[in-house]
């Protein structure tokens, strides 16, 4: 019966992905058509005449209504034709092939790492509220939320990359083509990325760990003899893990677009730096695909979060 | 005065209650029976008591007296009126001498006002007295309930206990006089030392006003020690009217005879007058009850027939009405072995 | 039943024992110089109304109270051993298999997340070195001992779909699974119905003596310990007032607390309307307790001494029975008729 609700749950919110995808091109299309100057002008150059502008306009279809561009956009989305850049005359598909791994990869190392160390620091500052030590991680996490992603991805550089030579300062190793040297060139801008996560993560989990901990079957859990650790992971974590996962959700989902000025300070080829210059440039085709990836990721994310939400509690699967 | 007709009650009844259903919608379209097909009456200045344990449907059942629920179907007659078809003006106006306290006796009250004045407003609703007599008036009652205005009507609900805050929501039931009070588990939150003040209190109150009382709980010794006539409700229905003194004496319906027997008596010496006549098991969901009679499940005494056929109440002695294919009496009732 | 046990001999001692919480407002004393025993295979009823120091008294015997803030002195023997001087590891090896707890609400006392069945067999897996194909047998059993219906069903399912008392099983059966020689059950059915609440003291009452484990039955309730307990004590505002064997303490009833709360509770024998004895005002602040007898500003007895010294626990006529009172009460609190007209 639970399963079933579950399958139930997961039917219906990708079928509301799906229409939230098409809103969100649309909106995308309608939006980039309000943005005052034609791309045909940016395309033909300074000295174009206008008969070569009213042609690129008649070729990219941008005198169109928005709707018959979105249309004509859907379709050939739908045979697996996303575009070619109006700037670079690179296939779009080729491009986001090149970007997308790079976004995914940062956004996916510094989730994953802001929550290892964020869940256990936040167990033990919950449990001991108040400590010395507690009082240790509130300043840290304080300064990681209070300096800015671009300072700390700077300072990071600054001392492990010029001052030590730990890992390059800028660049990026894909990870297909060599691992040892993609993880090296993927620690600086992980960690800058991770920092806020980290802070983040672990004032919403140890507050939320402090209330658990005051439950009646903590208490119990307790009386039975089991060691601190224990009733830390298995009793207090699960049921406290109910806002972080939220956060979480959104804010990992963030670092997929967001991430432009960390791309920017290490040079990376990521999907932030991609989208910024589509937009200066007036580049819409590639700028709907982006923005269409992002919208993506975001709606993935947060069906998982839903779906955790039922594996994390008994009681919302059964309604 | 209202577009409601009058309805023939016998001259002493003050309030009658014919077959009420509640329902309450749940999830998947699903309709859950709170109440299904209650009468009962009470008489002028008499306190009929209504058992059951938690699920039962007696705070439901109370609540759609007063149409804070409104019932799915049947009728509340108070008065000669029938609350159900009255439109909320009219019903504002009828339920004036119907007034209702709850079990929880500090959320009832509005904590940001002050006492004298939470006891003075039902006078300022209903512009009744001058200001200085509604001030008058509220002094009065909260003396009668043991609380010193002139000390205390300037504090507010939180600086009392429990127990006072339940005089509290007592003396400002009792400002317009009711005649009818409706007292929802009102000592089931209380310290025992205090529960037994609040109840000495209800039947000083009572005695003085010459209101009638339908005091709920799910405690039967509580129960039995203020109400004249007791009813007892299972899933919804009920089970079981009599006296106090005779469904004590003489219980009829199994289920009365199981709480009967699961009362703790604070007494080592007491043998347990109805031994072997343990309740089973628990409470069914009152979302899929039990077909026939809906206590057989958890029955020591059940046969074919009660799975099948609903049991109506009916009268075995004057008075005392059981809704049981096979009620209990005499002998074989007090479990003698 | 008697409760004479075979084995005999002191299981718990609880010697001088006192707690004091520090508040913004002063320390609160919530249990002040309690002495007492549970002999082996005996069950001792613990009796208070609220904030009398009962659950206190029982948290700071286990050593479940926080450490901060909480002020413990005076000595606590559980077989011969002080767990006062425990480390908490050291606790830990006792709570859970020597020492364990049934706490009043089934509906908070169970981990919302975790599969009953996981719940279960912790402590066997803790304390006994368990397999987890080992575990979930025994926990079958255990499950199936405390009257739980289909019990290898229920390993799998979570508390919300159990009813209260069902869930209160399941903390039982926990409680039990690794044999401890004393349970503490605080107020273990107060949250539960009627029927319910008989059904679960039956199943305490049942385990309590085929395990000739000993028991400290917590609860506002007369009513419960009086056919459920060998021994009962009585408390008031964090002190005991009368303490002794069970049908000594009813029968010959001394302290004027014991007594009118026996006579404050509405007793199903008495008839219609009867009024019922009232205990005026209520308990009093724990931050500032009244000086002499406790009782003394509610006490009907109290004479000019009663607020001037405490009265120390004294010994009656009956063997093991104690009350704390200068003006004891002589009459039994409980008419002996009572008893013969109850049954028919």
């Amino acid at each position: 019966m639970v399963r079933n609700a579950l399958l139930g749950m997961i039917i219906k919110r990708l079928g509301r992905l799906v229409v939230l995808m098409f809103l969100v091109t649309l909106a995308t299309t309608w939006m980039l058509n309000l943005v005052p100057g034609s791309p045909a002008v940016i395309l033909a150059g300074p000295s174009a005449t206008p008969s070569v502008i009213a042609a690129i306009n008649k070729k990219y279809g941008f005198n169109e209504s928005v709707l018959v561009q979105y249309w004509h956009w859907l379709s050939r989305v739908f045979h697996g034709d996303l575009g070619r850049s109006y700037q670079t005359q690179q296939t779009v598909t080729q491009a986001l092939s090149q970007r997308v791994p790079v976004s995914l990869e940062l956004t996916i190392m510094a989730g994953l790492i802001a929550l290892i160390i964020a869940v256990p620091t936040a167990l033990y500052t919950g449990y001991r509220a108040g400590s010395f030590a507690d009082r240790v991680v509130d300043g840290v996490t304080s300064s990681f939320i209070s300096i800015p992603g671009f300072l700390a991805g700077i300072l990071l550089a600054y001392l492990l990359a010029v001052k030590v030579h730990v890992f390059p300062a800028i660049g990026w190793q894909s990870l297909s083509k060599n691992p040892a040297r993609n993880f090296r060139t993927a620690v600086l801008p992980v960690v800058s990325l991770s920092l806020p996560l980290i802070a983040i993560f672990q004032r919403v989990l140890r507050a939320d760990v402090i209330a658990t901990l005051q439950q009646d079957y903590i208490l119990l859990a307790r009386s039975k003899g089991l060691p601190t650790w224990k009733i830390l992971f298995r009793h207090a974590l699960k049921p406290s893990s109910f806002s972080l996962l939220t956060i979480a959700g959104v804010a990992i989902g963030g670092l997929i677009g967001n991430a432009v000025i960390i791309e920017q300070v290490y040079s990376l080829p990521g999907l932030g730096s991609l989208l910024v210059s589509s937009i200066l440039s007036k580049d819409l085709v590639m700028v709907q695909a982006v923005i269409a990836i992002i919208a993506l990721v975001y709606l993935v994310l947060n069906l998982l979060v839903d779906i955790a939400y039922t594996a994390l509690d008994p009681r919302v699967a059964a309604q | 005065m209202s577009a409601a007709e009058t309805y023939q009650q016998a001259p002493d009844t003050i309030l009658s209650v014919e077959d009420l259903v509640l329902e309450f919608p749940v999830r998947d379209g699903k309709r859950v029976r709170a109440v299904s097909g209650v009468s009962f009456a009470i008489h002028e200045g008499e306190t009929l008591g209504l058992v059951g344990e938690s699920g039962c449907g007696k705070s439901s059942l109370a609540r759609a007296i007063v149409q804070l629920y409104r019932p799915t179907s049947g009728s509340v007659v108070f008065e000669g009126v029938d609350l159900t078809r009255l439109n909320g003006k009219e019903l504002k106006q009828a339920r004036r001498q119907l007034q209702m306290i709850f079990q929880d006796p500090i959320s009832s009250l509005n904590p940001r006002k002050r006492v004298i004045e939470l006891v003075r407003d039902p006078l300022r609703i209903w512009g009744i007295g001058s200001p200085s007599e509604q001030l008058d008036r509220s002094r009065q009652r909260l003396g009668e309930v043991g609380i010193d205005a002139d000390e205390s009507g300037s504090r507010r609900p939180h600086q009392f206990s429990g127990g006072q805050c339940q005089r509290i929501s007592i003396a400002r039931a009792l400002m317009l006089e009711p005649r009818l009070l409706i007292c929802d588990e009102p000592v089931s939150a209380l310290d025992v030392s205090v529960q037994a003040q609040v109840l000495n209190l209800l039947e000083d109150l009572k005695r003085r006003h010459g209101m009638a009382l339908l005091f709920i709980a799910h405690d039967l010794a509580v129960v039995k020690n203020i109400s004249d006539r007791v009813a007892v409700m299972y899933l919804g229905r009920l089970c079981e009217i009599a006296s106090s003194e005779s469904l004590y004496r003489e219980p009829a319906h199994p289920y009365t005879v199981g709480l009967l027997q699961a009362i703790p008596v604070p007494d080592p010496s007491a043998r347990q007058p109805f031994e072997g006549r343990k309740v089973r098991g628990e409470l069914p969901s009152p979302l899929d009850p039990p077909s026939g009679c809906r206590f057989h499940t958890r029955c020591p005494f059940a046969q074919p027939r009660c799975s099948s056929d609903t049991p109506e109440l009916r009268e075995i002695a004057p008075g005392h009405f059981v809704a049981c294919h096979f009620p209990l009496t005499g002998v074989h009732a007090n479990g003698a072995a | 039943m008697d409760g004479q046990s075979q084995t005999g001999g002191t299981l718990l001692t609880v010697e001088d024992l006192a707690v004091s919480f520090s508040t913004p407002y002063g320390t609160v004393r919530a249990v002040d110089g309690v002495s007492l025993q549970v002999q082996r295979g005996r069950a001792l009823g613990l009796v208070g109304e609220s904030g009398s120091g009962k659950t206190v008294l029982a948290r700071s015997i286990m050593r479940l109270l926080p450490r901060r803030g909480v002020d413990t002195t005076g000595r606590v023997f559980l077989d011969g051993i002080d767990l006062t001087v425990r480390s908490p590891k050291q606790m830990r090896a006792v709570w859970g298999s020597r020492l364990s707890m049934v706490f009043q609400d089934p509906m908070t006392s169970l981990n919302p997340v975790l599969k009953i069945g996981q719940q279960v067999a912790e402590s066997l897996r803790q304390h006994r070195q368990m397999s987890r194909h080992d575990s979930r047998e025994l926990a079958i059993k255990l499950l199936d001992a405390v009257g739980i219906p289909e019990p290898a069903q229920i390993l799998g399912r979570y508390p919300h779909s159990l009813s209260g008392g069902m869930r209160q099983r399941v903390t039982i059966a926990i409680a039990l699974s690794c044999d401890p020689v004393l349970l503490m059950a605080d107020e273990p059915t107060t949250a539960l119905d009627v029927t319910v609440q008989d059904q679960i003291l039956d199943l305490l009452q049942e385990q309590q003596h085929a395990r000739d484990m000993g028991m400290v039955l917590i609860t506002h309730d007369l009513g419960v310990v009086a056919n459920r307990t060998d021994d009962i004590a009585v408390m008031y505002a964090g002190q005991i007032v009368e303490q002794g064997p069970t049908p000594v303490v009813f029968a010959h009833t001394k302290s004027p607390y014991t007594s009118a709360l026996l006579q404050s509770v509405p007793r199903i024998d008495n008839p219609p309307h009867s009024r019922l004895e009232v205990i005026r005002g209520r308990p009093p602040s724990l931050l500032n307790p009244p000086s002499g007898c406790r009782f003394a500003p509610r006490c009907l007895r109290a004479q000019e001494r009663c607020s001037a010294e405490l009265p120390p626990l004294t010994p009656g006529p009956e063997p093991g029975h104690l009350f704390r009172c200068w003006y004891p009460v002589d009459a039994p609190s409980v008419p002996l008729e009572s008893s013969t007209t109850r049954s028919a």
